[in-house]
């Protein structure tokens, strides 16, 4: 669907955007933690090592620097480690705590070193300040553990997924009111263009500028024109039958007329014979001509409903004649590219056929199935089954009496992209069956 | 002898309705064009006037409402579409009947006839009455023994026909003619079907007819069902030919 994937084509290229935003702006922050927590350990060992020079009594700095371990646990950039160790290895502060392990090998390395240094590891960062002292060399070391950063870490990132998501979010849910924009129209354009084929050429869609981009505006116009040139071409061609019907009934009223002054009996009922015949022909010509001007936009008719009207209208007549009149039609609609008024003819030319050729109190049987995409009208008859064929056949082929019933019938499964089959009824009699593509449904 | 107006463009069937309809004892004018045709109307007095609807000048369908402003002659439309549309805005528009081309000279005078009845028995209760049967053709109405039958169009037209001409075996090819304006028959079970519903309508069947009855192979019957049913069929069955 249309709407759906520029939807779609938006939340990509928005997630793209979001995603090269956030992974950099991730790995910033994580930097940014780690600096801040390295910078508070660098300070605290600063100021550690301050507090160590101006105390005199080494004895007595237990006591003065025990609230400042405290306080370093508890700093506010993430837990500091203080650890001081006076130059005869006495330790104030948390014992090694198994992060690092390699903890007595930098304080003695600081020991021997008079300047700070900082040692950062994928874990931890440890800052070491030796302080000269009269005794020796205290040594201050202030140590912090990224694990104890991560949680805070963790917190801003989920912080900016959730910003990130909010943005494709609002993105997803404006493209799709944009898309709609485009979509919707699309739709009713398609919608029209259906209407269109099954025959009212009324609908016209809707081409108010402004309310859909240009070109669907655009779109909707050609549509528009198309719909108003082909009711011009189907009104064109209706005048043609109309004209066609006019110009050779004219003729023939005249010859219809004159030989009706014919003084000799038998050439005047030969002549008007003739003349009807003409008639007749005249008749079919027309109609067909009108039937084609007709259909070319309507296509689907529900061949169930009008087996079932038409078999109604007949069955009186069935009754009066004697005739058994068993009529088999799906309750649901069976839809198929003929137009109902066509589907009448088929329906009616086939049962005035068995009329025609069977006599009085010949049974007949009206079927109609849909299985496997094809729809099948069947009307069978309990009549002398060869002879009808014959008959049927000599219909056919135009020179019988009553003549172009069949023919009418084969012309119109053809249009519909099927078929007519003769064959031998289970009554007895004649079957004649019309295959027509069974369409899924008119929506 | 009955005065008609031929308003026809086509020379040929112009010629063709002056020769037939003087040869039936007529007194025949004749206009090309529906100006013509106008001023004849008013001017010549007809007793009837057969309008083709193709005209050159002024559309049939047009000239109808003009002509009815000043004049009641009736009008006969012929027309060579047998467009339902076209025959009934031509019967709003005033036509008291219509032919549709081809017709013969017959056919031309039976209608001719048919509309002089017509006016002639104008009165408010035109209605026709056999036995328990009564058909209004102002109203259109039917009632069997004073109950109403809805009837369709063509029903109503087929069973008025066969009650003003009660008792009178009307053949299938006279039904044709006169409520389809078919002028050939046969091969055809239009009729046939019609009359079956006219008779479950009026409360019948072919095998116990009352009001209907088929004398097979001619035509229709329609009879007084309390009268003696043993009276001679009507003898006016005009043939097939």
């Amino acid at each position: 669907m249309l709407r759906t994937r520029i939807t779609w084509l938006a939340v990509g290229i928005i997630s793209a955007v979001v995603v090269s935003f956030v992974i950099p702006l991730c790995l910033l922050v994580r930097t940014m933690v780690h600096d801040r927590a390295m910078a508070e350990a660098r300070v605290l060992a600063q100021s550690t090592a301050t507090l160590v020079a101006s105390v005199d009594d080494l004895t007595r700095l237990a006591v003065v620097i025990d609230p400042v371990i405290q306080a370093a646990a508890a700093s506010s950039a993430g837990p500091i480690h203080l650890c001081v160790t006076l130059p005869d290895g006495t330790r104030i502060g948390p014992a090694d705590d198994g992060f690092d392990s390699d903890a007595a090998a930098l304080i003695e390395r600081a020991g021997t070193q008079s300047a700070s240094f900082t040692q950062v590891t994928g874990e931890s960062a440890d800052v070491l300040t030796p302080v000269t002292v009269a005794t020796g060399t205290v040594v201050v070391h202030t140590s912090t553990h990224f694990v104890y950063l991560q949680s805070r870490i963790w917190l801003v990132w989920a912080t900016l997924a959730g910003l990130g998501a909010v943005i494709i979010g609002l993105g997803a849910f404006i493209s799709r009111r944009m898309a709609e924009r485009i979509s919707t129209p699309v739709t009713e354009m398609a919608d029209v263009a259906h209407r269109l084929r099954e025959g009212d050429l009324s609908a016209r869609a809707h081409t108010s500028a402004g309310a859909s981009p240009t070109e669907v505006t655009e779109l909707g116009t050609a549509l528009n024109r198309l719909a108003a040139r082909i009711a011009e071409l189907l009104a064109g061609e209706r005048e043609a039958a109309a004209d066609l019907s006019h110009r050779l009934r004219t003729p023939v009223t005249a010859l219809r007329l004159d030989t009706d002054l014919v003084a000799d009996d038998a050439v005047r009922d030969r002549l008007r014979s003739h003349v009807e015949d003409l008639h007749r022909v005249i008749d079919s010509v027309v109609t067909e001509a009108r039937r084609t001007s007709r259909d070319d936009m309507t296509a689907a008719g529900d061949l169930a409903s009008v087996a079932a009207g038409r078999t109604a209208y007949w069955r009186p007549l069935a009754e009066d004649q004697d005739r058994s009149l068993a009529v088999e039609v799906p309750s649901t609609p069976v839809f198929v590219a003929l137009p109902s008024a066509d589907l009448r003819d088929l329906v009616d030319t086939l049962i005035d056929n068995v009329f025609a050729h069977t006599p009085e109190g010949t049974d007949l049987e009206v079927t109609v199935t849909a299985t496997d995409g094809v729809a099948r009208l069947a009307v069978a008859d309990a009549g002398p089954g060869l002879a009808s064929v014959d008959l049927v056949e000599r219909g056919r082929s135009g020179n019988g009496g009553t003549g172009l019933g069949l023919d009418i019938v084969h012309r119109l499964a053809d249009r519909a992209g099927g078929s007519v089959r003769l064959g031998r009824a289970h009554l007895g009699g004649l079957l004649v069956e019309v295959q027509l593509p069974h369409l899924p449904s008119a929506d | 002898m009955v005065s008609v107006l031929i308003v026809e463009d086509d020379s040929a069937i112009r010629s063709a309705l002056i020769r037939a309809l003087t040869a039936g004892g007529h007194a025949v004018a004749s206009a090309a064009t529906g100006m013509a045709g106008l001023s004849s109307a008013v001017d010549g007095r007809p007793d009837v006037v057969v309008l083709d609807l193709g005209l050159p000048d002024i559309d049939g369908l047009r000239v109808l409402p003009m002509l009815r402003a000043v004049s009641s002659v009736p009008v006969i439309v012929a027309t060579a579409r047998d467009d339902e549309r076209v025959i009934v805005q031509a019967l709003d528009a005033g036509a008291d009947d219509y032919l549709v081309k081809p017709f013969g000279a017959e056919q031309l005078e039976a209608r001719i006839r048919a509309v002089l009845r017509r006016l002639a028995t104008a009165t408010p209760d035109a209605s026709v009455t056999v036995g328990g049967l009564t058909v209004n053709p102002v109203t259109r109405e039917v009632t069997v023994d004073g109950i109403p039958v809805e009837l369709s169009r063509k029903e109503f037209d087929l069973l008025y026909l066969l009650a003003q001409r009660a008792g009178e075996v009307v053949t299938k090819r006279e039904i044709l003619a006169e409520v389809w304006r078919q002028t050939y028959g046969g091969g055809d079970r239009t009729v046939d079907v019609h009359l079956s519903w006219l008779r479950r309508k009026l409360g019948e069947t072919a095998a116990a007819p009352r009001y209907l009855h088929s004398i097979r192979g001619v035509g229709i019957r329609l009879v007084d069902p309390s009268a003696d049913s043993g009276t001679a069929a009507g003898g006016s069955a005009s043939g097939s030919s």
